[in-house]
């Protein structure tokens, strides 16, 4: 055939097409529900956005272990800001400077979603700059039961998709200082990467938690 | 006043994920509106639609069967009932939009009951299925992968088109007739077919199956309302994707938009306003 | 030296003949008129001499290579509706002539010379879908042209055209055979069959008469064709 040339190249092209499509799977999962969980959580939704971001966020720096199923182990410094830190909660008042580098409260909030999406997806450049966020606050019970991580989640315009980051408030704040959950807060830090015991995960580190809107506590009165 | 709005829009633009969803989205604009001149004049205008619904229910499948990548399944399932509806001619027994209204909603169901029953890890239902359908969150959350895939795919699109714009002419106006004189029309409705699959499932996951089929339907019809040569129809139209898409996305990343939609409506103010100046040109041409 | 040659040709679609036992031959500077009623497999028989429907049974055979023959088939809704200059439209012809993506330069001087013929020339930025009908069939006989170097297929030229229009198209038809083309038409218009022809094809599921047009008045089929056209 006369085109049979141009078949084949056109064929060669779309499997290429689909060898290019590898990494990132359907966006489906790209925007994972953050539910508060424990250790894993602030790994989880770092890594959840897509396998392509849990490569990217998992691997960089890590060291393989000998069992393929296992996930990597990440043997980053504790803290990116401060490296000489012994450990991530080690850091004490930070200083967010007078430039606020990423102010995504001013943003919508489907372009805040979206740049959130982007922090944690390619965190090493955000390192060290200065982060407004606004959203609503969730706390998970650590290894004690307790509360003890915390975190501001960001909604898309439709609240169909959200995202959420951990945030650590310098100073030993006890649980009653902490609003409700689902309180809307609103916080400027330093964007941060740490290592807990392997465990790679992206912070925003603040001086001052702004509780903006406080949510009711939960009704202690029965079903009828 | 116009100070703080490019104030705004420079500020917008230093985010990296908004530089990404204007290029993106402007080069799929661009491959979908030169396929979708075809496709309007081949009366397949639903057919975008059609096989996006397809694809989506291919990756309902692809996501059960937790295939690493979604593509592997995506694009060939997409393909095969691509060619199914653009090449199936006398030997389909049911009619072409019966077939596609058939094919395109019952995928979307099969799908959605799919993701229901076996829900993806950790993943978020309706979630997926909004993002996938509406796309308002894919486009803003792009990689850098993706970009370029976009272009290649985009670049490859407009190549195809310009290298084989002369056969394309033919075999739309007059398929019948361009076998007579002796192409092998055949193997080119084969290759369109997988060509407009392949745009279809790279771009739903780029911008969501909403605007695709938005992006293949309304430049070419726009265009033809004022224009009256295949060449002048064709260029007219990827002219007009592109800017309705720049000019939806901005407006949404200044509004607080969604941003498929917003580039829909953007498409719909340019069909008017092309039908009106069809009208008035008619008028003054007596 | 036929130019075509059918041999008990059985046409049909899908296994379901239309029409069988065909046979004729068609020699260099015929006019045959094929002749008969709906559904008699016309249509049918032209797409498979066109190679567009492959045959059921029986031999059809092409001189020379391959298609160099025109065709000007019968228009869809869809085209008469389409955004596309006549110069676009008549180039489309010359496709398939070379190995070639665009038109050379001498493609489109054959163009131009074809659309100058049939006196399109002027209408050559128009818009297809706003022409009359009659120029349309003018256009898509340039075009038909321009894939032609020996043989030109028509089904219905003067489908749906009114008097004076079909009269001028059968003229034109007429000086191109004169000219030297081979000219294979489906029609209705029996008196046109009658005045034009050299060669009549009746079909009727078989073929009930091929000959000369002398023979055919003198058929039964051809007397009662012939009637049933003056009345």
């Amino acid at each position: 055939m006369r085109h049979t040339k141009i078949m084949v190249l056109l064929a060669a092209a779309v499997l290429l097409l689909t060898a290019c499509g590898a990494p990132k799977d359907s966006p489906a999962t790209a925007a994972p529900q953050q539910t508060v969980e424990a250790t894993a959580a602030p790994a989880a939704s770092a890594a959840a956005p897509g396998t392509a971001a849990l490569e990217q966020i998992v691997t960089t720096g890590a060291v393989a272990t000998d069992n393929p199923f296992d996930k990597p182990v990440y043997d980053g410094p504790p803290s990116m800001i401060n490296p000489e830190a012994a450990h991530y909660l080690d850091i004490g008042p930070v200083d967010t400077g007078a430039v606020i580098h990423w102010d995504l409260s001013r943003l919508s909030s489907t372009m805040a979603y979206a740049q959130l999406y982007t922090m944690l997806t390619e965190p090493e450049q955000f390192v060290g700059q200065t982060v407004k966020v606004r959203g609503q606050y969730y706390n998970s019970p650590d290894a004690s039961g307790q509360p003890g991580y915390h975190f501001v989640i960001v909604f898309d315009n439709a609240a169909c998709c959200e995202l959420g980051i951990e945030f650590l408030w310098t100073g030993n704040h006890p649980i009653a200082d902490y609003p409700q959950p689902m309180s809307i807060v609103e916080m400027t830090g330093l964007f941060d990467i740490c290592n807990d015991g392997g465990e790679r995960f992206c912070v925003i580190r603040v001086n001052d938690l702004n509780v903006v809107q406080e949510a009711e506590p939960p009704s202690l009165t029965p079903m009828p | 006043m116009t100070g703080g709005i490019i104030e705004t829009l420079t500020m917008y633009l230093s985010y990296p994920f908004v530089r990404y969803a204007l290029i993106v989205g402007v080069l799929v604009a661009l491959s979908a509106s030169l396929l979708g001149v075809v496709l309007v004049l081949r009366r397949l205008s639903y057919i975008g639609d059609g096989l996006a619904h397809v694809a989506f229910g291919a990756m309902a499948i692809a996501t059960v069967m937790n295939v690493t990548n979604n593509m592997l399944l995506v694009l060939p399932i997409t393909i095969l009932f691509s060619i199914l509806l653009l090449h199936g001619g006398r030997r389909v027994k049911i009619q072409g939009d019966a077939a596609i209204a058939m094919m395109s909603v019952g995928a979307l169901a099969i799908g959605y009951i799919l993701f229901n029953l076996f829900p993806p890890k950790g993943g978020n239902v309706s979630g997926d299925v909004c993002t996938t359908l509406f796309g308002s969150t894919s486009i803003l959350t792009l990689s850098r992968q993706e970009v370029w895939l976009s272009i290649g795919l985009s670049a490859g699109v407009v190549l195809l088109f310009v290298l084989f714009y002369n056969r394309v002419f033919a075999l739309t106006f007059d398929g019948e007739f361009a076998a007579a004189t002796g192409m092998n029309t055949g193997l080119y409705n084969i290759a369109i077919a997988v060509v407009i699959a392949t745009v279809i499932s790279l771009a739903m996951n780029l911008v969501g199956s909403l605007l695709i089929s938005a992006l293949l339907v309304f430049p070419a019809l726009s265009a033809m309302r004022v224009y009256k040569s295949f060449r002048a129809v064709v260029i007219c139209s990827a002219v007009f994707g592109v800017v309705a898409a720049l000019a939806g996305i901005l407006v949404s990343i200044l509004a607080g938009t969604p941003v498929g939609a917003t580039i829909v409506a953007a498409d719909i103010a340019g069909f008017l306003l092309f039908t009106l100046a069809g009208l008035m040109k008619g008028r003054i041409q007596g | 030296m036929a130019l075509l040659t059918c041999d008990n040709l059985s046409v049909g679609y899908e296994g379901r003949p239309v029409a069988k036992d065909i046979q004729f031959a068609v020699h260099p500077g015929d006019y045959l008129c094929i002749v008969g009623e709906n559904g008699s497999g016309k249509t049918t028989l032209m797409k498979t001499i066109l190679g567009l429907l492959p045959p059921l049974s029986g031999t059809l055979k092409t001189q020379g290579e391959g298609r160099r023959i025109g065709y000007l088939p019968q228009q869809s809704a869809a085209q008469r509706d389409f955004p596309a200059s006549v110069k676009e439209v008549v180039l489309s012809g010359c496709l398939n002539q070379g190995r070639g993506l665009f038109y050379t330069k001498a493609q489109k001087e054959r163009a131009r010379h074809n659309m100058e013929r049939l006196d399109v020339w002027k209408l050559q930025n128009r818009c297809y879908r706003e022409l009359s009908g009659g120029q349309q069939q003018r256009a898509l006989l340039a075009r038909a042209l321009c894939a032609a170097d020996t043989m030109l297929l028509l089904d219905e030229p003067a489908a749906g055209l009114d008097p004076q229009i079909t009269e001028d198209m059968y003229q034109v038809i007429e000086q191109l055979n004169q000219a030297g083309l081979t000219i294979i038409m489906i029609t209705h218009d029996v008196a046109a069959s009658l005045t034009y022809a050299s060669h009549i094809l009746h079909v009727a599921g078989t073929p009930l008469y091929f000959g000369p047009k002398a023979g055919y008045l003198q058929s039964p089929e051809g007397r009662r064709y012939a009637q049933e056209g003056k009345a």
